[in-house]
């Protein structure tokens, strides 16, 4: 099956099979080296991308459900200012996951401080709780990731000096 | 080179295989294999395209590289298949049949053993009141969702292997004899890695040298995948003390046992570490200890969560607890009580001055309210009236160690090169994986060590293909242990700083130390639980430790290492983090000046100290519960059954 | 990609029309209907398999499925249209115990997924957002080919049997479900374990109940096991229809041990932690009405604070 697709900022066309998991497209046919896990259905959540910008597990994406959309993987979204929100808060709160999740959590982070940067809501934090628990990689607890969610969400609203109104 | 080469590679051009194992809890022989037509796009990697005495040698160790008169361990690679893409291989492996025929199982006994002891027994005639204590952990494996992908090809004379691996020597060696090649001709493209445990130590050698065999045999690159994995083994630790009636320890008899998977690769220093986790942090005027290894069906397990001395440490700070406990009084207090005397010297760690350890527990105790928690949990266990009671808090003080023990350091040596140059920059190379923690520590005590102007670079040099070996990347090395040596050498490089460029070849170890280990800094944590009644799980409500660190690890990364160590040691004991709105999962640290100076490293303390403080409180919680790790909630709510509790 | 692996046929169509023709084009060959594609996605070996000449339906572009309307009476939801949606777009109107159950089928990235036809045709385990549906009276509408095609609604509880498998015509299409605007006096949702991890010892619970004069006159309760299927019938509901409020002790007993026994009855054996989380469960659900009605005085308009 012939697959066109935006994957960080690039157009391909892509020749696979039709039900292909997008964790593997991303891993086999384009060598991207930030998604590497595949979990084989144990739900991991170390394959987080965001597609047209929120984050999904890529192993629950079929191949032909992504023709014509827009991917953003870790190597993508690391080369932007938004990463380095999310970068300098992982720092400033001394939390340090491993490198098997940490483009998962970063990723994660980021499709949850987008639902959030322009009102002047403040988190769900059962909601971001729960969130947390899809990386099931034992570096990390949910409390500390929440902390990280929120500095990062400090860090952007700051940078971007977002007019804080609420969304009705 | 790699990326060259990568670059100009294109998938058709590529093998794709995997391996096919046999999947036998016991002992078995491959006795048939059934292979579907593979038509001329693929092939096949069995025992016999080897020659007869390929084996990989690990320390002292050797395991074959597949295996079909013996096969030893569910998963053990008995051949490999390749053909031209990863799907057809992995469809086209699932119509493989072994036939398996179990051999006879041999009689489980000890293959190594060692023991020490120090001071005399205490007369007979005296009255002590006696506490034994028997902890178990139980052999887990834990299976990476990241593939483990090897990627080989032949240039020239060359091979080249593109894997994650936590040492890359190994992999060279091993390749190198295997394929009668020089170790020059064998480059080893080390990629980047998270191990927990030991998980890239030996899987990546064995899929090295079969991928590097097929690239040989076809002619083509070859990419192998497989499941990372690492083994915890299973562990039992029995211990006896006699006290004396005002509670003071007189004399300890402390014995282990091991099952370290199917074959024995570096069992000495398994023990060594383990009995310098085994000796007591209180003071005993007799103490006899030994440790056995034993073979199990299992993958090999060393180095997983620290070669024993965790698991040792854990099993004494439990202990402790429960001599504490059976004179009815706060671990704490009872800490405070006996810590008076010193911990004499002994071949594995030097004497200690055990206050030290009480000081630091005070720091947190009084932050936590553990006297108070622990006499109210204490007095309230399995209590079932109304609503249930399952709340409890556990405390454990202890040192660390890091690297390996000097025995081991004097049979194997690993290097690293530093060199000033003619700039006055300052380069590293190592085989260590390059990572921010590894090089903030190591430029930060070039820095402290040599007196660098302000345009001087300290430069870590990529280590892509490099043949030095600085050994095996576990047990915190690289950053708990190697920035001493670098700090020495640096001192060396010091006094020829005139002669610029020069370089420095220096070992990564240290082998002129008296004892097997020296201590690495110390901590203390209290760890508070409750059962959920509804789900039977554990769950950890707070965390205090209180670490005592030497002042050149800057408070983040002490802070982060603490964390994602206490995180998923509690993971790996099957514990739960409170997620309860009212009362969060929370850890409190506090940094103390490590005062016998030198450098530290907390994690394998961490790690030993986490699983005692958290059994201790789950036993406060409920009495009946084993004494061994990982909890479950099946067996926790057998334990609830039994002591009484119902809904 | 080689002969051995076979690319399937996706079709998307989008409106029902489409949808019809392309049943109509592959009637003799069943094809596979594709929703959300979580359940199946997170099948161990989902890929590579040899699936032969399928061909796959995704009816994510259909966008009659993806509506939702909602009156006075009920809330109407295409079968494509997500959990997280539906807990979205429901929050002030449907019945709290739907939108918990909703939240704790799974965290909020992977709720985006899942949409609430997949939800309730999931072959491997049994999900509680179906059990919810059940007490809440839920309708569904089924499209199925006879002939030609038709439509039909029917009670969520018709689509399964006694043990909750799933018992539609093959090649079925569930489009919609329509879920009554109703309150309730007393609403308990608990879900203990995971159900995707370790379905065999997990479980939930979700009950609604109407309480007159200080004893329950309407109840509706359905106990979960993921990986067996549900337990709810009528005579439990009678049960506790008939209960007087705050419960008794041995009332109590007799209830639970009804309850326990009829699971036997269904399920021969479950693992001693499923039961125990059971009793747990509903020693609490007990527990937490009992609070709850000791506080409730029952005055007109009246609902209980929870």
């Amino acid at each position: 099956m012939r697959i066109e697709l935006t994957v960080d900022g690039k157009y391909l066309a892509l020749s696979l099979s039709s039900d292909k998991p997008l964790n593997l497209l991303l891993q086999d046919d384009l060598e991207i080296r930030s998604v590497t896990s595949h979990c084989n259905g144990e739900l991991c959540g170390n394959c987080i991308v965001l597609l047209e910008g929120k984050a999904v597990l890529s192993c629950l994406v079929p191949a032909f459900e992504v023709r014509g959309r827009t991917i953003v993987t870790f190597d993508g979204f690391s080369r932007t200012r938004d990463y380095r929100d999310i970068e300098r808060a992982f720092s400033s709160c001394a939390v340090n996951p491993c490198d098997n999740c940490y483009a998962s959590r970063v990723l994660l982070i980021e499709s949850i401080i987008r639902r959030y940067e322009s009102t002047i809501n403040d988190f769900d934090e059962a909601e971001i709780l729960q969130e947390a628990e899809l990386i099931r990689c034992p570096c990390l607890d949910s409390r500390s990731f929440l902390t990280v969610a929120r500095e990062s969400l400090f860090n952007r609203r700051k940078r971007k000096n977002v007019r804080r109104t609420q969304i009705s | 080179m790699a990326e060259h080469m990568r670059g100009s590679l294109n998938k058709s051009s590529k093998f794709y295989g995997t391996l096919i194992t046999a999947n036998s809890s016991k002992k078995a022989r491959v006795t048939g294999i059934e292979i579907p037509d593979l038509g001329e796009r693929y092939f096949t990697l069995r025992r016999s395209d080897l020659k007869d005495d390929a084996v990989l040698t690990v320390f002292s160790g050797t395991l074959p590289v597949l295996s079909e008169e013996s096969v030893l361990y569910p998963q053990q690679p008995v051949m490999a298949l390749f053909g031209p893409d990863s799907e057809s291989v992995g469809l086209l492996s699932k119509d493989i049949r072994l036939t398996l025929s179990e051999l006879e199982e041999e009689e489980e006994s000890a293959e190594a053993a060692n023991g020490l002891s120090y001071g005399t027994e205490p007369a007979e005639e005296e009255e002590y009141r006696v506490i034994t204590s028997s902890v178990r952990q139980e052999e887990r494996v834990f299976i990476k969702e990241k593939p483990l992908t090897c990627e080989c090809w032949q240039e020239g004379e060359r091979v080249h292997i593109e894997v994650p691996a936590q040492w890359p020597s190994l992999i060279r060696t091993n390749v190198a004899r295997l394929l009668d090649m020089q170790e020059v001709n064998v480059i080893v493209h080390q990629m980047p890695y998270s191990a927990l445990h030991d998980e890239y130590l030996i899987q990546p050698v064995i899929l090295s040298a079969i991928a590097a065999l097929a690239a040989v045999k076809a002619g083509l690159p070859v990419v192998l995948t497989d499941r990372a994995f690492s083994v915890s083994p299973r562990i039992e630790i029995n211990r006896t003390t006699k006290c004396s009636t005002e509670g003071k320890p007189v004399s300890e008899e402390c014995r282990m046992t091991a099952w370290l998977g199917a074959y024995a690769l570096d069992d000495a220093e398994f023990i060594r570490q383990s009995l310098t986790g085994l000796l007591p942090n209180y003071p005993v005027k007799s103490f006899r200890a030994e440790v056995s290894v034993k073979r199990s069906r299992s993958f090999p397990s060393l180095f997983f969560s620290g070669a024993g001395y965790s698991d040792a440490l854990f099993s004494t700070e439990r202990h402790a607890t429960m001599i504490a406990d059976s004179f009815e009084t706060p671990p704490a207090k009872w800490k405070e009580y006996v810590a008076s005397a010193k911990r004499p010297f002994t071949d594995y760690m030097p004497s200690a001055d055990l206050r030290q350890l009480a000081a630091l527990t005070a720091e947190i105790e009084q932050e936590s309210d553990f006297n108070r928690k622990w006499a109210s949990y204490a007095t309230q266990t399995d209590e079932y009236d109304l609503f249930s009671f399952t709340r409890g808090i556990g405390l454990a003080s202890g040192y660390s160690i890091s690297g390996f023990s000097t025995s081991h350091n004097k049979e194997y040596s690993a290097q690293a090169k530093i060199t000033l140059t003619e700039k006055h920059n300052i380069t590293l190379l190592t085989s260590f994986p390059p990572s921010d923690e590894f090089s903030s520590l190591v430029t930060k005590t070039i820095r402290s060590e040599i007196d660098m102007g302000r345009d001087s670079d300290v430069i870590i040099l990529d280590n892509d293909g490099t043949m030095t070996d600085s050994g095996a990347d576990v047990l915190e090395r690289a950053e708990g242990h190697f920035p001493i040596q670098l700090a020495a050498a640096c001192g060396r490089l010091n006094l020829q700083k005139d002669e610029a460029p020069v370089s420095i070849v220096f070992d990564c170890d240290e082998k002129l130390v008296p004892c097997e280990f020296e201590q690495r800094g110390m901590a203390g944590i209290i760890i508070e639980t409750k059962l959920d009644n509804l789900s039977f799980d554990p769950v950890v409500l707070e965390a205090w430790v209180c670490a005592s660190s030497c002042q050149e690890i800057p408070d983040l990364y002490l802070n982060s290492m603490i964390r994602r160590q206490l995180i998923s040691t509690l993971r790996d004991c099957g514990a739960k983090f409170s997620s309860d709105p009212q009362r969060p999962f929370r850890i409190n640290i506090v940094r103390k000046d490590w005062p016998q100076g030198g450098l530290t490293s907390l994690a394998s303390a961490v790690r030993g100290l986490t699983k005692a403080a958290f059994l201790s409180a789950m036993k406060l919680c409920l009495s009946g519960l084993d004494q061994r790790l990982p909890l479950d909630a099946q067996s926790v709510e057998k334990a609830y059954r039994q002591t009484g509790g119902r809904q | 990609m080689y002969v051995e692996l076979r690319s399937p046929n996706i079709h998307e169509p989008e409106n029902m029309a489409a949808y019809n023709n392309t049943i109509l084009n592959y009637r003799d060959t069943t094809p596979f209907l594709w929703a959300g594609g979580t359940e199946i996605m997170s099948q161990k070996d989902f890929y590579p398999a040899l699936r032969g000449n399928i061909e796959i339906i995704s009816l994510g572009k259909i966008e009659e499925l993806h509506h939702f309307l909602r009156n006075d009476r009920y809330a109407e939801f295409g079968a494509m249209v997500t959990i997280n949606e539906i807990a979205q777009a429901g929050k002030l109107v449907l019945p709290r115990i739907l939108l918990d159950t909703i939240n704790s089928t799974a965290c909020r990235t992977v709720r985006e997924r899942i949409t609430v036809g997949g939800s309730l045709c999931t072959k491997r385990f049994k999900t509680s957002l179906a059990s919810t549906l059940m007490i809440l009276d839920a309708a569904i509408e089924l499209r199925y080919m006879k002939k030609r095609m038709h439509s039909k609604w029917y009670q969520i509880s018709r689509i399964y049997d006694k043990n909750g498998k799933l018992d539609i015509p093959e090649g079925a299409l569930l489009s919609k479900v329509r879920i009554a605007i109703q309150q309730y006096d007393y609403q308990y949702y608990k879900t203990v374990g995971s159900p995707l991890s370790d379905p065999d010892n997990s479980l939930s619970v979700a009950l609604v109940a109407r309480f007159e004069q200080g004893s329950i006159s309407y109840a509706r309760v359905i106990f979960t096991l993921p990986s067996k299927g549900f337990i709810y019938s009528r005579d439990l509901d009678n049960l506790f229809t008939s209960i007087h409020l705050p419960v008794s002790i041995s009332r109590y007993a007799q209830v639970e041990s009804y309850v326990i026994d009829y699971i036997r009855e269904n399920f021969s054996e479950i693992p001693p932690l499923q039961e125990s989380r059971l009793r747990g469960c509903f020693h609490d659900m007990i527990r937490d009405m009992n609070e709850t009605v000791l506080c409730y005085t029952g005055t007109p308009g009246e609902r209980i604070q929870q």
